[in-house]
């Protein structure tokens, strides 16, 4: 499962770094809308993903 | 501002009533099927999840911790960004072998039915409180708008009208066979519902309490620190145990597995939702600040939870406070009757069913039914009672932290099942019991007042459940059902049903079904065998189905097509009885054989493959294509083959078998042998049976005649010892019959030296002899001496008569060096050879018929052929008694012509007709003829590149009358003028 190898990673990865988030709460000038600026990369980064698997399951 | 009661109800019954409508337009299939089956609609319906804690309970924690309420998003996000490590296994699972909820999945992993009723229990003690949430959520909405009505008045007919609405969408028919397309419609629609409410909330505080986006902005710069001063923290460790129980919740929540496995409609739009069902938490997540700022702007005074509601009643705008209505019952509506349809199957299936089973002479349909829709009221009912009973001081944050600590108990159960296959059920049994302890020590009765252990002077530690510190008490219980579970799981032995069910569950099994001999060896067998668990009628009816769903005959015994049919009938019991109760009563009623070893159905391996043809993609569509031309190689193969297993089933027929047996493979393939035609069976048995691996020249009896074959097997070694055997079947027919000829030409050949041989020796001799006779005679006066000169001149005639027939046929034999390309009209010699007999048979009197026509001319020597039709009607002159006829007529094709002559004599006997162009065969007396008549008639032929073949009788009910037919080249003046 070559794709899931990048995918098992790249989620963990996130939710470890996540807590980081939690200070930007209330920032002004936009900055409240990071964390979801980084979700929509991520499901972008989800979307690339599943385009690009090959779909070998029977 | 406020809202009449009536006014409320009416809104929500219209709006649950235009839900019914969608799902029944569903089911009626007046909705398109490319809609039903989008994966839009699939992750839609995932967006149940988003209960009355994403409406409600989700300000309270942005409130109190900011972004502390990102996990319940973040955890259900990151369990489908990893869709293929967990999720697509499970579907896998869940459709391979028809398993409905959680329970079932554990039950047939751990291959045990107290394993099932443990989890449907504890799933109940988890569930209720989520159950309880909502019931909560949707009265507590309505007093804030209406604080007229009794709380616990309000929760009861919300309730009532729960229990109704979940009987229409789920316990509406006596089938439950199919998937419910109508829930998934409306649940999906109910998703639709909540987002578009929860956005038209955001858009609202954006940009009607602030004026715009840029407002929000400087709102927050101006009042950083007040923000700030409301908001704490998360710690690190809260977090991260959010993020886990979220993330087990997309398959440990009853809701959640129904809607994301069980009814799926189509496997492929989970793939989609890898990326869909984090978007859509994404755009409901992303609308909770600007909520929450603009309630804080407006200086709500109520309850965080409520903001949403707040917004409408604060500004005046009724609309905004009905559309977060709404959103709260959409929310509400759409977790009670999924999780109560979820929990009803479960209960109804482990609980109820093992125990008890209607008596035979019961509808069982309506009797199930029945059933469940009071198993759906009564689960809503206890869920209303916990509402009652537990302290009131509990948030939503609360309520829905214990509903979710509960079930991610089952989180190291289904570890086991997919990554683990040491796992078995005591270790699962013994860890799930340790964790729902701790769980409901530490987290479920401080809940419940009286009954909170906590507070219990036995208890060996003081512990008091507060925010700060409720997820030790989760991660302890978790922690230890995970020990409890690997220790017990080590030191436990595993049964050997559990290790197949393991292997069969692993995350990168292929499905091999197995081809073992079933005891019952007809549908109608199965039938009587069923009648006793299910009752003649149901049993009927559930055979018939399944008879019509493999599109198989009723009075098909092949054993294939009997396992097929044992499994659609588990399959369709599984979607009624639940996959536990289904297998027992397969597995006791319809047995396999003991002694019957395990092997792999490739047929059914292969039919499955078939299709899914235009469905596999990438590597496996080349195996597949390269495992189809092996496969073309195999059927197009110039000789018979056929592959039987150890146990005499046919498991490939190949098409030169076919045509070698008349046989279709279609047909055969997954019969036992001895469903052959009886000489195939013979033919075939002796072959498996013979020490050696070849048989030559083999003769089989069909309708055409005789046939020759030769065979050979081979046997697919197997480790266990007796494998499958090949067998190959040449037809040697075409070759046996040319070599039978060439033997015959030979022999006459060989036959024809001789005699030229014979000739020549004895001629000179007997000329000697009949010339001394007539000297004799010329001399003599004595009559008696005349007498027996003339005697011997007659002999000296006989011997001179049988050298001349021997001469005659040894130069059959020889190129004569005549133009043999002499147009001979068939009609013409047949006259001349019938004048000839008629003046040597005087005192017979037949009816010659001459019927040839006119026209018709041969090429060949003249001579010769009216030798070959003196002889033949000499013969018929010779079988036929006094005014029989004898008729000759011929046909003609372009290049042919036939002649045929028929007689009404005695016939020539089967069993001699082969040896009649024999020399020297002869059927006469001794001194009538002298066998070489026919032998020679056949070298004629022979040498006119001709065919004679022999008919008789002619008349089978008499038995007699001979037709000889004669095929000779057809005389062409053109062919000629270009030779």
């Amino acid at each position: 499962m070559p794709i899931s190898r990048l995918e098992i990673p790249l989620v963990i990865t996130l939710m470890v770094l996540s807590p980081n988030l939690l200070d930007l709460w209330a920032s002004p000038q936009g900055g409240w809308l990071s964390p979801f600026i980084i979700w929509s990369g991520v499901i972008i980064v989800a979307i690339w993903l599943e385009k690009q698997r090959t779909q070998d399951d029977l | 501002m406020t809202f009449e009661l009536s006014q409320l109800l009416a809104i929500g019954v219209c709006y649950l009533l235009a839900l019914f409508a969608a799902a029944y337009a569903a089911e009626k299939h007046w909705l398109p099927a490319k809609l039903m089956h989008h994966p839009a609609i699939y992750v839609l319906s995932i967006g149940v999840y988003a209960s009355t804690w994403a409406m409600f309970g989700t300000f309270k924690l942005a409130h109190e911790y900011g972004y502390g309420y990102l996990p319940y998003y973040l955890g259900l996000s990151a369990a489908f960004l990893l869709t293929p490590v967990m999720l697509s296994p499970i579907l896998k699972l869940t459709r391979a072998y028809q398993l409905g909820s959680l329970a079932d999945l554990f039950a047939y992993r751990y291959r045990s039915q107290w394993v099932g009723r443990l989890v449907t229990i504890f799933m109940m003690l988890g569930a209720t409180p989520l159950l309880a949430l909502q019931i909560q959520g949707v009265s507590d909405a309505i007093i804030i708008l209406n604080n007229d009505v009794s709380p616990h008045l309000l929760a009861l007919s919300f309730c009532c009208l729960s229990i109704l609405f979940a009987i229409l969408f789920g316990a509406r028919h006596t089938s439950s066979r199919d998937k419910h397309e109508g829930l998934v419609i409306a649940i999906a629609l109910e998703s639709l519902v909540k987002v578009v409410a929860l956005l038209a909330l955001a858009g609202f505080a954006l940009f009607g309490v602030f004026e715009s986006p840029t407002d929000l902005s400087n709102w927050l710069l101006e009042n950083q620190e007040t923000l700030t001063q409301f908001s704490s923290s998360m710690p690190d460790s809260t977090w991260y145990t959010l993020i886990l129980i979220f993330f087990a919740a997309s398959v440990t929540m009853p809701h959640m597995f129904h809607m994301t496995f069980t009814e799926n409609l189509n496997p492929n739009a989970l793939k989609k939702a890898t990326w869909g069902v984090p978007l859509l938490m994404l755009i409901i997540a992303i609308a909770v600040p600007p909520i929450l700022w603009a309630a804080i702007k407006l200086n709500l005074n109520m309850p965080p939870e409520y903001f949403t509601l707040g917004l409408g009643l604060a500004t005046n705008n009724a609309w905004l406070a009905i559309i977060a209505c709404v959103g709260g019952l959409s929310a509400a509506s759409g977790v009670i009757i999924v999780t109560t349809l979820a929990l009803a199957n479960m209960c109804l299936n482990h609980l109820i069913l093992p125990v008890y089973q209607p008596s035979t002479k019961t509808d069982i349909y309506s009797w199930l039914l029945w059933m469940k829709r009071c198993l759906i009221a009564t689960i809503i009912l206890i869920a209303y009672g916990f509402y009652l009973v537990r302290t009131g001081n509990q948030n939503f944050a609360q309520l829905g932290i214990v509903a979710f600590v509960g079930t991610v108990q089952f989180l190291p159960g289904v570890i086991g099942v997919l990554f683990w296959p040491t796992a078995n059920r005591a270790g699962f049994m013994a860890g799930l019991i340790t964790g729902m302890t701790l769980w409901s020590i530490t987290i479920l009765s401080p809940m419940i007042g009286h009954f909170n252990l906590l507070q219990r002077e036995w208890l060996p530690f003081d512990f008091e459940l507060t925010a700060d510190n409720w997820h030790l008490a989760a991660l302890t219980a978790l922690g230890a059902n995970l020990i409890v579970f690997i220790i017990t799981s080590l030191l436990t032995p595993m049964s050997s049903k559990e290790r197949a069910a393991a292997e069969s569950c692993a995350i990168d099994n292929v499905s091999r079904p197995q081809r073992l001999e079933l005891v019952p060896t007809s549908p109608q067998e199965f039938k009587e065998r069923l009648t006793k668990p299910l009752g003649k009628l149901t049993a009927e009816r559930e055979i018939d189905q399944a008879l019509k769903d493999l599109n198989l005959n009723r009075h098909d015994t092949r054993p294939y097509a009997l396992r097929r049919l044992r499994d659609q009938i588990e399959t369709n019991l599984s979607g009624m009885l639940g996959p536990s109760v289904a297998q027992e009563i397969v597995s006791r009623n319809l047995p396999f054989k003991t002694t019957s070893p395990h092997r792999e159905d490739v047929h059914f391996i292969e039919s499955r493959l078939e299709n899914y043809r235009t469905r596999l993609t990438g590597l496996a569509a080349e195996l597949d294509q390269l495992r189809r031309y092996h496969r073309q190689i195999l059927q197009n193969l110039p000789t018979g083959v056929c592959t039987l297993s150890s146990d005499g089933e046919i498991l490939m027929w190949n098409q030169a078998m076919a045509d070698l047996t008349g046989i279709n493979g279609e047909q055969i393939i997954g019969s036992r042998i001895s469903a052959l035609p009886v000489a195939w069976y013979h033919i075939l048995l002796s072959l498996i049976e013979d020490q050696s691996n070849h048989m030559i020249t083999r003769t089989i009896e069909l309708e055409g005649g005789p046939h020759w074959l030769n065979l050979h097997k081979s046997v697919i070694q197997e480790e266990q010892g007796s494998g499958d055997i090949i067998i190959m079947a040449e037809d040697q027919t075409e070759t046996k019959l040319l070599e039978e000829e060439l033997t015959h030409s030979e022999r006459l050949a060989s036959i024809g030296q001789l005699a030229a041989g014979v000739a020549h020796e004895i001629g000179n001799p007997i000329t000697g002899i009949a010339c001394l006779a007539q000297n004799l005679e010329h001399d003599s006066e004595n009559s008696e001496t005349k007498e027996i000169t003339q005697q011997i001149l007659q002999q000296t005639q006989r011997v001179s008569s049988i050298v001349q027939s021997l001469v005659n046929f040894a130069h059959a034999g020889k190129r004569t060096g005549l133009d043999t390309h002499s147009a001979v009209n068939l009609h013409n010699t047949i006259q001349e050879a019938i004048n000839l007999i008629q003046l040597k048979s005087k005192h017979k009197q037949l009816d010659f018929q001459n019927l040839c026509d006119a026209e018709l001319a041969v090429s060949g020597d003249p001579q010769r052929l009216l030798q070959v039709f003196v002889n033949l009607i000499s013969n018929a002159n010779d079988a036929s008694a006094n005014e029989k006829a004898i008729i000759t007529e011929t046909t003609a094709s372009d290049h042919t012509v036939t002649v045929a002559i028929v007689d009404e004599g005695c016939g020539i006997p089967r069993d001699i007709q082969e040896q009649v162009f024999e020399p020297f065969f002869t059927t006469k007396d001794p001194g009538k003829g002298t066998g070489l008549g026919l032998a020679l008639v056949y070298r004629i032929i022979e040498e006119h590149y001709g065919k004679i073949t022999i008919e008789s009788p002619v008349n089978p009910s008499s038995g007699t009358g001979t037709r000889v037919i004669i095929t000779l080249p057809r005389y062409i003046q053109q062919a000629v003028d270009a030779h």
